[in-house]
């Protein structure tokens, strides 16, 4: 395994703190994407409602205490 | 009863007992009173406590070993919660089980009453054997793997459990693939230094490079089949588009949402915190639910992310927030201090991020209308 570290620039606050700057799906349809992960979100955020073999359910988002 | 109860959910940890059957190496479990049982009146004021204040309630039943403390328990938790909820309350029950005690009867009780079962299983016998040992040094894989077995045929909501730790991470795949193969979502936590695995710290500790460098690798298999659920990365991306994750590590606001309640009724922001008794916010048998909420340790901890210098110029801090204020306390006996893992999860955010950003760049070159 070898990783390259990726670098990324971000937006500055109003206490002058620099933040990343928050990605968006506006204008991208599910049918439009073929990586699994994004089409899930991007139905999500179009509020149709995950079936039982989806990848996320409605209890996932739920407080999650790890252990 | 309070008439105006809080909104947002809680999460609650219930610890009847601290006990196990098991000699788990890595175990973090703290221990505030050994050997000692909840009492029918500590449960009943906890829960009668906890309802009387929030409106949204996960229940998570939790150890030490839940199960040592027999079905009828639970039952009796379960009246407790009927009797003190209302038409206004949501209430789940969740518990989290090393599932070596399970049988027909709690698995039923389990499908009846809606629980949701976590199970802390790592991946093949060859692995699982290797950390998760009965105290005569048995392996617990057959005994865990038969019960998930008869969880899956009850159709019940089941999620795993595995630790990251020296013993494992160079066969992180053949952990996933256990839990793709049975199609059960999981959690991968990075070993802590706390309870029993203080004991084990130099052989089982991994450093923030060793923990980035295994999640990245795993992270990319992920996001092209994410055909096994991983919780912590489908919540780092969700929070890349949010600017929020409600893990409690990552929320900066644990002490807020999750509480702890120990077999004497002591209350902890978790579990991890049961041996620190600085860190005790009241008891269930005393104190009020609104003193409890209002304590010291939930100030320390929610002022904490005004504190650690080290965040204030980070760009990841509104999805991480420091981390586990436990796990810094644990490393550095300061909670003011980022997690441990700060490096690696540092490297593990950008990686994701850049990811993300690639997959949205390209769907919206091929996309001319999409806005990225």
């Amino acid at each position: 395994m070898s990783i390259a570290v990726r670098e990324q620039s971000g937006v500055m606050t109003g206490q002058g703190a620099v933040r990343f700057t928050k990605l968006s799906l506006e204008g991208l349809r599910a049918e439009q994407v073929t990586n699994p992960v994004l089409s899930t979100l991007i139905k999500e955020q179009s509020g149709q409602s995950p079936d039982k073999n989806a990848l996320i359910r409605p209890e996932d988002e739920w407080l999650i205490f790890p252990d | 009863m309070n008439t105006e109860l809080r909104k947002n959910p809680v999460l609650v940890i219930m610890r009847p007992t601290e006990s196990c059957n098991l000699q788990c190496r890595y175990c973090y479990n703290a221990v505030s009173a050994p050997n000692t049982r909840m009492s029918t009146e500590t449960l009943h004021n906890a829960i009668k406590s906890v309802l009387s204040h929030f409106r949204k309630v996960v229940f998570l039943w939790h150890g030490g070993e839940c199960t040592l403390m027999g079905i009828n328990f639970l039952r009796q938790a379960l009246q407790i919660q009927k009797r003190y909820g209302t038409e206004n309350h949501e209430i789940v029950n969740e518990i989290q089980t090393n599932g070596t005690l399970l049988n027909r009867e709690w698995i039923d009780f389990f499908a009846g009453n809606k629980f949701y079962v976590g199970v802390s299983i790592d991946g093949p016998a060859c692995l699982n054997d290797t950390a998760r040992l009965y105290e005569d040094g048995r392996g617990t894989y057959e005994d865990i793997f038969k019960n998930i077995i008869l969880l899956k045929e009850s159709g019940i909501v089941l999620a795993g459990i595995c630790v990251l730790a020296k013993h494992n991470i160079d066969h992180l795949s053949e952990v996933v693939d256990f839990y793709r193969e049975q199609g059960i979502p999981l959690n991968i936590n990075p070993f802590v230094s706390s309870g029993r695995g203080k004991v084990f710290r130099k052989e089982l500790t991994i450093s923030p490079a060793q923990y980035a460098e295994t999640m990245i690798w795993l992270f990319d298999q992920w996001f092209a089949d994410p055909s096994v659920k991983i919780y912590e990365f489908w919540k780092i991306v969700k929070s890349m588009f949010t600017g929020y994750n409600n893990i409690c590590c990552y929320s900066g606001e644990c002490s807020r949402d999750y509480l702890s309640i120990c077999p004497t009724g002591d209350v902890f922001p978790c579990g991890r915190w049961a041996e620190t008794q600085s860190f005790c916010m009241g008891n269930v048998n005393i104190d009020s639910m609104e003193q409890i909420t209002q304590s010291r340790p939930v100030t320390q901890i929610l002022k904490r992310q005004e504190l650690i210098g080290q965040c204030k110029n980070c760009l990841w801090f509104e999805i991480c927030h420091g981390g586990c204020p436990h796990t810094a306390y644990v490393y550095d006996g300061n909670i003011n201090m980022p997690d441990y893992y700060c490096h690696g999860r540092k490297e593990l955010f950008a990686h994701i991020y850049g990811v993300v950003k690639e997959e949205i760049d390209v769907c919206s070159s091929q996309n001319p209308s999409a806005q990225c």
